[in-house]
């Protein structure tokens, strides 16, 4: 599904934040990116979607180098969901959803409401459809983000610690909500610092220190 | 100054109107929202190319925007006045000229506003909107073009706010706005221009002050609904 080739990466100051990754992704797995802080675990998953291009190697998504692909039509084909979280700040949970299908999926302005219902139905948001995401709690705007990310049901889903900036008591819903998501068969690569849900969730777990991937094993090894 | 309003209030208020053109405030608020009305969509463009344009485009909005914002407009009035008869072969009349020099004004200050509001949108905004697969134009007009203009809102009216003081310029023009109007209620009685004056710039304060008092308002109003 997804796979990683040689790939490396070196920002434009010299250093280098990947160095030859070489990994794949099969589909319908999860993989949890684990590692220190700045060891390049951002920077690989932005090199799915192109938000970083990388200038060795190749990322293979489906058989095709990602760099084949056209930009849009690569991104609704790979969702992305940030730590940051990002709604659009002027729309309201349902609009951030609606806005997506509209613009990026080309479905008709009923169309693109009735989905954008549907999917914030299916991650509990449904009476909160109408608000602002200021008026959200962080865990609340991360569920938003996430139906955002999934609306255009992309074969992939690549999460960047998508838990850590919300406070302790709002994670289990957006938890809850991945593990869904994991048991329905979605190919995700999720960048997490917790053990317990990297094991909880996913297949496999990558260890990624200072720009390589040092280790790859099942995740219900490493519990051990 | 009471028994000049109570005498004069409906020359202040529509000029000649119906035995003559409309003038007075009324005219002095169509200027001027028709001149920023007309200015907002020039300015948007203006700040698109200095944000999103080629170096070369960006570079000729920005010396657009410096050039008038050197000039006084006093000059822009004249230009108009003078040029628009060469170019249109006819001349335009006096309220015609004053809401096109405020529109070539307005529009490099307004620009400036919502190039701001653009500049203040956090990277992170249109990160989500690129990774989520929208293309170049939905995220200028779908997401850095609302949330810009809905930030520059309070200061825009603050501009609504000089371009009503800047409409008082027309009078040197003979365009019939509060200013003119003034002019010719001191024409009448002759020996009371401080008192007339005096009137003209309550009713200048009244006006823009409460133009000031909504600015304010819509900026706390902003700040509540965007604090998380
Ligand atoms: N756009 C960038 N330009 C230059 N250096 C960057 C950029 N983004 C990240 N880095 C650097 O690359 C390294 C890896 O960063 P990152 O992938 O974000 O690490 P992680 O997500 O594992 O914490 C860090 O040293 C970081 O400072
Ligand atoms: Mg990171």
């Amino acid at each position: 599904m997804i796979r990683f080739e040689q790939v490396g990466k070196t920002w434009r100051d010299g250093s280098a934040a990947l160095e030859a990754v070489d990994g794949e992704v099969r589909r319908g797995e999860v993989v949890a990116l684990c590692g220190p802080s700045g060891a390049g675990k951002s920077t690989l998953l932005r090199t799915v979607n192109r938000l970083v291009e990388v200038d060795r190697g190749r990322v293979v998504l489906d058989g095709t180098d990602v760099r084949r692909l056209r930009l849009d039509r690569l991104r609704r084909r790979v969702g992305f969901v940030f730590q940051s979280i990002d709604l659009f700040r002027h729309l309201s949970a349902v609009d951030n959803v609606a806005l997506i299908l509209r613009r990026a999926g080309g479905l008709s302005r009923g169309e693109s409401r009735q989905r954008a219902e549907l999917w914030l139905d299916r991650v509990g948001m449904a009476d909160r459809a109408g608000s602002l995401p200021a008026a959200l709690s962080g865990g609340q705007q991360q569920r938003v983000a996430i139906a955002r990310a999934m609306c255009l049901d992309p074969e992939v889903l690549l999460l960047d610690e998508p838990t850590s900036a919300l406070d302790p008591e709002l994670v289990t819903g957006v938890r809850t909500l991945l593990r869904d998501l994991a048991a329905r068969g979605t190919t995700m690569i999720v960048v997490t610092h917790e053990a317990g849900f990297a094991r909880g969730v996913a297949d496999r777990l990558w260890q990624v220190t200072n720009g390589r991937l040092v280790a790859d094993r099942p995740a219900r090894e490493a519990a051990a | 100054m009471i028994d000049i309003l109570s005498d004069h209030w409906l020359i202040l208020l529509i000029g000649q109107y119906p035995h003559g053109p409309l003038g007075g405030l009324a005219m002095t608020v169509i200027m001027a929202v028709t001149s920023l009305a007309l200015a907002l969509p020039l300015a948007l463009a203006i700040a698109v190319a200095r944000t999103e344009g080629t170096p070369r485009i960006a570079r000729a909005a920005q010396i657009f925007v410096d050039l008038v914002r050197a000039i006084p407009l006093l000059m822009f009035v004249f230009w108009v006045y003078f040029a628009a008869p060469v170019l249109l072969g006819r001349p335009i009349g006096g309220v015609a000229t004053m809401i096109a020099a405020l529109v070539i004004y307005e529009s490099s200050y307004l620009s400036e506003i919502v190039r701001a509001g653009i500049e203040a949108i956090p990277d992170g905004q249109i990160e989500a909107a690129r990774s989520l697969g929208l293309r170049r134009w939905p995220i200028l007009s779908r997401v850095v073009l609302p949330q810009a203009l809905q930030a520059s809102a309070p200061s825009l009216i603050v501009q609504l706010n000089s371009t009503v003081k800047e409409t008082s310029l027309a009078f040197v023009i003979s365009a019939p706005e509060l200013t003119f109007s003034a002019t010719q209620i001191n024409a009448v009685l002759m020996t009371r221009p401080l008192k007339v004056f005096a009137l003209l710039a309550a009713v200048y304060f009244c006006l823009c002050g409460s133009l000031s008092l909504a600015a304010g308002l819509m900026e706390t109003q902003f700040r509540r609904r965007r604090a998380n």
